[in-house]
């Protein structure tokens, strides 16, 4: 069984222009032990995915309809009560931002101390300070700077204190949304090692959400391309970059420079991503798409199974 | 009673050598990238290049003529031969200005042109750098584009006034990843068609392989490694060049890489390490790394580094 099962989720966020759908019948699991990387543009959908998981999702937003499992667990209608044994204890979420995550009046010793205690109410301050300080040396930092405040840490010390809260309460899946994207290149392979390396020893389930291809095809198992609140491909990393079906997904990795590579000619994908709140018909791809049919302006493509892979696009659905 | 500012103005005073001591040319025609880690001095060089700001010491020559002579009018009248396109496309335009008219200001700032000959500069100019037809642009307000295009808006404004020298500080780091080698290959072309020369200051060393001639890598204030990109990137001198180069992400996944990633994070340039200045993160550093300071040498044909074992 896997351990996270997303059922046709949709997200709207309720705006008074109009409703828009972040996540629009979405469809994907997860098995324990693997590695997921969701990747595509700003605004397509990908945060808001990962944050529904947790149901923390900020208002205007709301879990429209479809299902969330987790362990078994239904997501989207358990009670508050419920919600919050999962948030921390069973999974742990990295927030974007390592600078606007760590309050700054506090320090780095007293957000575990709240992060254990808020969950754990039986656990002593000391007790807490010394897993955070276990914690803290595991991750490659001094145990003595708990005591810090974190404008006295670096970027990548404050993603790895970020990781260490997210770590602190030993659960079984990691969500990481953009864990490098402030980050500079050094750092951000550090930081992309040492959750590699946290994932085999602890045998994390990780959903790694990022912009960043390269990333992903470092560290993911599987991968999902999200393109305006759909799902467009999802894959086993190595077949989806080894031959891309989607004609999206082809020209996301052609955009991308590999130093690799010899000669390479990068392209591009004409237009913009499309505004939410009035999304194209049929395909959402279909205006900046090179070999869009007239099938493909009317009527939406499903994900549909294609050899190993799913993808959502009429070229390969031969009905 | 003191006052406040009193305290602050006699607090003890230190100094951050942003930039030190560092000498490069770039030849006409030429896209030399500056490279390096947030806090190595790149978007200060790329500042001092255009006398945005003054250097406490050294000189700067463009096109043969001293910056640091220059002043007022003349100085004013001079920067139409170099011009720059900021990071980030939003706080660089006017929220209040339409775009027409913000790339009209440069012409109106440098006082080229009737008004009509201004406008008409523009309408071609936004033409050219892609957002045609002009009339569904002209009159439109930034927040009514996409990134890619705002980026564009600000392309248009530094290549109205038909400069020489551009510098280009992170252009693409804020653009959407679909739209970014777009944003590059209208750089390419435009460089081409108007004969330019261009610094670009990239922390993105796949983007700068993409882009660049010559390649010159910053560390804490210093130029390490610099010379053709073809020598830096296939066979780097500097371990530092080597750790970044390394750490590059690859699209895709059947690379297997070897991996040196140093320890630790850079350091503050306050107090920056004595010797060496990449020293203490060094895995090949011997103890004459930390006493004496290792200057730029040519090492092979063109191509320099300031380490006392280069690799390779």
């Amino acid at each position: 069984m896997p351990l996270l099962d997303i059922q046709s989720l949709v997200v709207e966020y309720h705006t008074l222009r109009a409703n828009v759908k972040a996540v629009d019948r979405v469809s994907l699991s997860l098995e324990k032990g693997h590695t997921l990387g969701l990747v595509g543009e700003s605004g397509c959908g990908k945060s808001t995915l990962g944050l529904s998981t947790l149901r923390l999702i900020p208002p205007p937003g709301k879990i429209v309809s479809g299902q969330i499992t987790l362990d078994g667990i239904d997501i989207v209608n358990c009670s508050e009560e419920e919600i919050r044994r999962v948030r921390g204890k069973k999974v742990g979420y990295i927030f974007q931002d390592p600078m606007t995550s760590l309050n700054p009046v506090k320090k780095i010793g007293d957000h575990f101390v709240e992060m254990i205690r808020t969950h754990e109410p039986g656990v002593a301050k000391e007790d807490a300070l010394k897993r955070a300080e276990e914690m803290l040396s595991r991750l490659g930092i001094l145990p003595e700077r708990i005591n810090d405040f974190p404008h006295q840490f670096s970027g990548g010390m404050r993603q790895r204190v970020m990781i260490g809260l997210a770590l602190a309460l030993d659960p079984d899946m990691l969500i990481a949304d953009e864990p490098t994207t402030s980050l500079d290149v050094i750092v951000e392979a550090q930081i992309i090692e040492l959750l590699k390396e946290l994932k085999e020893s602890l045998s994390l389930t990780l959903i790694l959400i990022t912009h960043n291809i390269g990333i992903v095809a470092e560290t993911a198992d599987r991968v999902a391309v999200m393109y305006a609140g759909r799902i467009a491909e999802l894959g086993e990393t190595g077949a989806l970059f080894e031959k891309p079906m989607h004609p999206y997904t082809q020209a996301l990795l052609n955009s991308v420079p590999n130093i690799t590579k010899k000669g390479q000619i990068l392209s591009w994908i004409p237009g913009a991503p499309p505004d939410l709140a009035e999304p194209p018909t049929g395909c959402r791809f279909h205006p900046r798409c090179p070999y869009a049919l007239d099938r493909c302006k009317e009527e939406e493509p499903l994900l549909l199974k294609h050899n190993s892979s799913e993808v959502a696009c009429h070229l390969y659905d031969r009905r | 009673m003191r006052r406040v500012s009193d305290k602050l103005l006699t607090s003890q005073k230190s100094f951050v050598h942003a930039v030190d001591n560092i000498s490069f040319i770039v030849n006409r025609g030429d896209i030399l990238g500056l490279v390096g880690e947030s806090g190595s001095g790149k978007s200060t060089t790329g500042r001092l290049c255009l006398k945005l700001i003054e250097p406490t010491s050294g000189k700067i020559s463009f096109d043969g003529v001293e910056l640091s002579k220059l002043c007022g009018e003349e100085l004013r009248r001079f920067r139409r031969n170099m011009q720059m396109i900021f990071q980030d496309p939003t706080a660089s335009l006017n929220p209040r200005i339409k775009i027409g008219e913000a790339i009209r200001h440069a012409l109106s700032f440098q006082s080229i042109g009737t008004l009509s000959e201004q406008i008409e500069r523009t309408q071609a100019m936004l033409e050219r750098v892609g957002l045609k037809p002009w009339s569904n642009f002209y009159d439109r307000y930034p927040h009514q584009l996409s990134g890619g295009q705002r980026q564009r808006v600000i392309i248009a404004r530094a290549l109205v006034l038909n400069p020489k020298f551009i510098v280009a500080d992170e252009p693409i780091a804020m653009v959407d990843v679909s739209v970014r080698a777009q944003i590059l290959e209208l750089m390419l072309e435009l460089k081409r068609e108007f004969d330019l020369t261009y610094l670009f200051i990239t922390h993105d060393l796949a983007m700068a392989n993409y882009v660049c001639h010559r390649i010159a890598i910053m560390y804490l204030g210093k130029i390490v490694e610099t010379g053709p990109k073809e020598e830096v990137f296939k066979r780097p001198l500097h371990p530092y060049t080597l750790a970044l180069l390394s750490s590059i992400p690859v699209p895709d996944p059947k690379a297997k890489l070897e991996r040196i990633i140093p320890k630790g994070e850079i350091p503050s340039p306050i107090n920056p390490p004595k010797g060496c200045r990449f020293h203490p993160r060094c895995p090949y550093a011997k103890p004459i790394c930390s006493e004496r300071e290792p200057q730029l040498e040519e090492i092979r044909p063109s191509h320099r580094a300031a380490c006392f074992f280069p690799r390779s």
